[in-house]
């Protein structure tokens, strides 16, 4: 169901210890990004999802074809603008 | 298991119940107690099928706020219920298989009209009293509606007149929860030799969260682990409330039926006794000259006390006698199940001064 070319992804190559004691390598983490990094690259918001939520914060969620979860917050001229 | 319990057949369907203490010559000190959605007719003293205490211990009993040195305490397993009165557990007889599903659903309203004709079986012209809390609660409210004559005091705990949005969403997610277990398979289960006891069990679990209070919860185990030093990091029980819930719905399974479960969350689903009156639960009282004590719990979050207390506003509006009483407990919806000193004082005292007073 999940069309993987509507999913940004990074590939990350550094290992990750976890809490538990394993390692995992050359893991993916998907993500999107809205707006635009300036240049002093000093305007970077990093949003955490909640439980259910995902990386398609605002505008359509390319997969459920619905509005992202906090479409109310974050989006041009909102609380969190691009 | 059914053998154990004594059986009252009217018109051939059965009501089965238990009875403490005795009848006085004037008939006129038997009170009937309702149960509660898991309950049974064995109010106190030792179950015979669970071999545990009764569900009511604490509050009936000898010297008790419901004393049975003093009063004749009746109790009936409601219709569809799975402790001997007819239920989807049961036997049709014109088919020779349990009912299951095909067994007809009933209402608040039903169950108080079946175990009505217990008045006429002990020959009691009125009851002393008609308690009950929960469900049981619900039931009190029922039985005085329909029969305003036949008792003198009414004492309906921690219930509500209409059953709640958030209370029909908790039934659901357990009655989801049963039918998501294949072994349910539509209900036939009983017949299949098998049962939903997973979904049973996680129905319980949801349930039992409801009948606690957060900060009862978080007292009592808090993020305690369960006999372990650290996180397992692993999905069994970390937690003492997660081995505490697992525990609760795996006991639950042993005494309770599945079927009984789904019907009974119905019934008190589809109990709205301000619809029954179109809008107006006075009129649902309008002739009774019974005396109420409604009771409320300050923690209970499932029937808070703001809809113990729409009860207590009808009657007011009547001049119906009525007493109100909010107790302060920690134990949540439970409250009125357990050793809560001030409900079982304010209950015993009510019952024994207006006993001599009538």
């Amino acid at each position: 169901m999940i069309k993987d070319l509507d999913i940004k992804k990074l590939i990350i190559d550094k290992p990750l210890k976890l809490d538990c004691g394993q390692t995992i390598n050359n893991y993916s983490l998907a993500y999107e990004t809205y707006g635009s990094l300036n240049e002093k690259k000093d305007n970077a918001i990093l949003v955490f999802h909640a439980l259910t939520g995902d990386q398609f914060v605002t505008g359509i969620n390319p997969i459920t074809k619905k509005e992202g979860w906090w479409s109310y917050a974050v989006g041009p001229g909102k609380a969190i603008y691009k | 298991m059914l053998l154990a319990l004594v059986k009252l057949f009217i018109n051939n369907y059965s009501l089965a119940y238990e009875t403490y203490g005795f009848l006085n010559e004037k008939k006129d000190n038997a009170i009937l107690v309702f149960h509660a959605l898991t309950g049974d007719q064995f109010v106190t003293g030792i179950n015979p099928i669970t071999k545990k205490e009764g569900w009511w211990s604490y509050a009936v009993g000898p010297g008790k706020a419901i004393n049975t040195d003093q009063f004749f305490v009746i109790c009936a397993n409601v219709i569809g219920g799975c402790m001997g009165s007819i239920g989807p557990n049961e036997i049709n007889s014109e088919t020779n298989k349990k009912y299951g599903t095909s067994f007809p659903v009933i209402t608040i309203n039903d169950m108080v009209n079946a175990q009505f004709n217990l008045l006429n079986f002990f020959n009691i012209e009125k009851l002393f009293a008609v308690i009950g809390g929960s469900m049981g609660g619900m039931q009190t409210l029922q039985f005085v509606s329909n029969f305003p004559e036949k008792a003198k005091v009414a004492i309906p705990i921690a219930c509500t007149a209409s059953h709640s949005a958030q209370n029909i969403a908790f039934n659901e997610l357990g009655r989801q929860s049963i039918m998501a277990d294949s072994n349910w398979d539509n209900g036939d289960y009983s017949n299949k030799d098998k049962s939903p006891d997973k979904g049973l069990s996680v129905a319980r679990m949801a349930a039992h969260i409801t009948y606690l209070s957060k900060n009862g919860l978080q007292e009592k185990f808090g993020r305690k682990l369960q006999e372990r030093d650290d996180l397992k990091f692993g999905f069994d029980a970390d937690f003492q409330i997660e081995s505490y819930l697992r525990y609760q719905g795996s006991v639950f399974v042993d005494r309770f039926d599945a079927n009984s479960y789904l019907y009974i969350t119905r019934a008190m689903d589809y109990f709205d006794l301000i619809k029954e009156h179109n809008g107006n639960l006075s009129k649902a009282f309008e002739n009774t000259k019974t005396k109420f004590l409604v009771i409320s719990f300050t923690s209970d979050w499932l029937y808070p006390t703001s809809e113990n207390k729409e009860i207590v506003i009808a009657l007011n509006a009547i001049g119906a006698d009525v007493g109100f009483v909010e107790i302060e407990s920690d134990k949540g919806h439970d409250s009125f199940l357990l050793k809560v000193p001030k409900f079982l004082n304010t209950l015993g005292d009510y019952i024994k001064t207006a006993y001599s007073k009538s």
